[in-house]
C-alpha cells in the first residue's frame, strides 16, 4: 500500500468515525415525550374513578375528546370508570361549566353525587396530526374528600415525528400509535399505592 | 500531506465536532433571578399561584404556561398549590380582576382564604413557534414573581426565556423541539431557582 493509499485509508477511517460519532451521539428526533413529574399521592386506595371532561386550549375541535378517548381505554384496565354519561348529567346538575377550574366544594359535591374517591381532570394544550402527530396535556387527580387536595398531576407532551436527516429516513408515527403510548405512560406514572378492591 | 497530518487534522475534525454537540446538547441561558436574602423559604408550604398575564398572540398561553408551572411545583414535593378555581374564588371575594391589582393588603387577605404564605403572579411574554430561513424554533418568554402573603412584598422573581434546539435542527435538521417540551424545560429551570437555589 503506497503512502497515498495509506493516507486515504486515514481520512476514511477518520470520516467514519465521525460518522459513528453523529449518529450515535445525536438524538434519533423526538418521538419521546417529556414528563413532568407529578406529586406524591396521598390516597391509598385508587380503584374507582371519574374522568371530568377535558377543558381544550388546542384549538382543534374534537381535540379532548380525541384525548379521553385513548386514555379512557388504557385506564378502563386498571380501573372502575364511571360512565361519561353519568358525569355529564352530574356536572350539568351541578351548573359545573368549566372544568378546567374547578372549586373544592365542587369537587367535594362530585364526590358525593359519582361515589368516587378522586376524580381527573385535565387540559388539552395542543393536538395536531398534520404534518406530524402531536399532542400535550396536563391533567391532574384531585381528592374528593375534605378539602379536595390536588393527589397528582403530570404534563405529557409526545410528537410523532423521526426523521434523520443524514439518512434521508422518515418514520411518522400514525396518532394511533402515539396516543396509544401516551396512554401506557398515562398509566404507569399514576400512583402506584393503590389496591384494587374486591367488587 | 504526511501521516501526522492527516492524523492531526482528524483529531481535530473529531473534537470540533464533539465541541459542537456538546454546544448542541447544552439546554440554554440561565434564568435571572432574584431572592430576598432576609426571607426563609423553609416556611414557604402552599403557594397560590394566580392565573398568569397573556402578552403574547396565543390566547391561551397563560392558562398553558401555568398549567405546566403548577405541575413542575408540585413534582417538587415540597410545595403544594391550590386549586385553580379555589383561587379564582378568592379573587372574586377580594373583587380582584386582574393580578397586577393585588396590593400589600389584599395579599394578605388571599394568603389567610386560601391558606398560603406566597402568592405567585407571572406574566408570559412570548409563546410562539418562530418559523425562519433555518427552521421551526419554540420560544417562550415568562416572568414570575412571589408575594409574601404575611407582608406583600417581593421574595422572589425570575425572568427566563427558553428557546428550542437551533444548531441540530438548523444544521442537521433533526431534534427539534416541540412548544411544550421548551415550556417544560423552562418551567423546571424556573421551579429550581425557587428550591434548590
Amino acid at each position: 500500500m503506497t503512502g497515498n493509499q495509506l493516507m486515504s485509508t486515514y481520512q476514511k477511517l477518520y470520516l467514519g468515525v465521525i460518522l459513528l460519532l453523529l449518529i450515535l451521539g445525536i438524538p434519533l428526533g423526538k418521538g419521546g415525550y417529556c414528563f413532568a413529574a407529578g406529586a406524591d399521592p396521598k390516597a391509598k386506595v385508587l380503584t374507582r374513578l371519574a374522568i371530568l371532561p377535558f377543558e381544550n386550549l388546542s384549538g382543534q375541535f374534537g381535540a379532548s375528546e380525541a384525548v379521553m378517548a385513548g386514555l379512557v381505554s388504557a385506564l378502563q384496565k386498571e380501573f372502575s370508570l364511571i360512565s361519561a354519561e353519568e358525569v355529564e348529567k352530574t356536572l350539568v346538575e351541578l351548573k359545573v361549566r368549566h372544568t378546567g377550574f374547578l372549586t373544592s366544594g365542587q369537587i367535594i359535591d362530585l364526590g358525593q353525587r359519582l361515589k368516587v374517591e378522586v376524580v381527573l381532570m385535565g387540559i388539552v394544550d395542543t393536538y395536531r396530526q398534520v404534518p406530524a402527530p402531536e399532542v400535550s396535556f396536563f391533567c391532574a387527580l384531585a381528592s374528593t374528600k375534605e378539602s379536595a387536595p390536588i393527589l397528582w398531576s403530570n404534563y405529557f407532551c409526545a410528537a410523532g415525528q423521526e426523521q434523520l436527516y443524514l439518512l434521508q429516513r422518515n418514520r411518522d408515527i400514525k396518532w394511533s400509535s402515539l396516543i396509544h403510548r401516551v396512554a401506557e405512560d398515562f398509566v404507569r406514572s399514576l400512583p402506584k399505592n393503590r389496591e384494587r378492591e374486591k367488587d | 500531506m504526511s501521516v501526522r497530518n492527516v492524523l492531526t487534522s482528524g483529531s481535530m475534525a473529531v473534537i470540533i465536532m464533539s465541541i459542537v454537540l456538546c454546544i448542541a446538547g447544552c439546554g440554554g441561558v440561565k434564568p435571572k433571578v432574584y431572592v430576598n436574602p432576609n426571607t426563609n423559604f423553609g416556611f414557604i408550604k402552599r403557594v397560590a399561584v394566580l392565573p398568569f398575564e397573556n402578552l403574547t398572540s396565543d390566547r391561551f398561553a397563560d392558562k398553558k404556561v401555568r398549567d405546566v408551572f403548577v405541575t413542575s411545583l408540585l413534582s417538587t414535593k415540597v410545595i403544594d398549590v391550590p386549586e385553580l378555581g379555589e383561587v379564582l374564588k378568592a379573587l372574586e371575594s377580594q373583587g380582584i380582576t386582574t393580578p397586577e391589582a393585588i396590593t400589600g393588603e389584599v395579599a394578605k387577605s388571599l394568603g389567610q382564604i386560601l391558606g398560603v404564605q406566597g402568592l405567585v403572579l407571572g406574566t408570559v411574554e412570548e409563546y410562539a413557534v418562530n418559523r425562519t430561513m433555518a427552521g421551526s424554533v419554540p420560544e417562550i418568554a415568562v416572568s414570575l414573581r412571589m408575594i409574601d402573603a404575611k407582608t406583600g412584598n417581593i421574595i422572589w422573581s425570575v425572568s427566563h426565556t427558553e428557546k428550542g434546539g437551533r444548531i441540530l435542527p438548523t444544521v442537521f435538521g433533526i431534534g427539534e423541539d416541540t412548544l411544550s417540551e421548551v415550556t417544560v424545560k423552562a418551567a423546571k429551570r424556573i421551579v429550581d431557582t425557587l428550591v434548590y437555589e
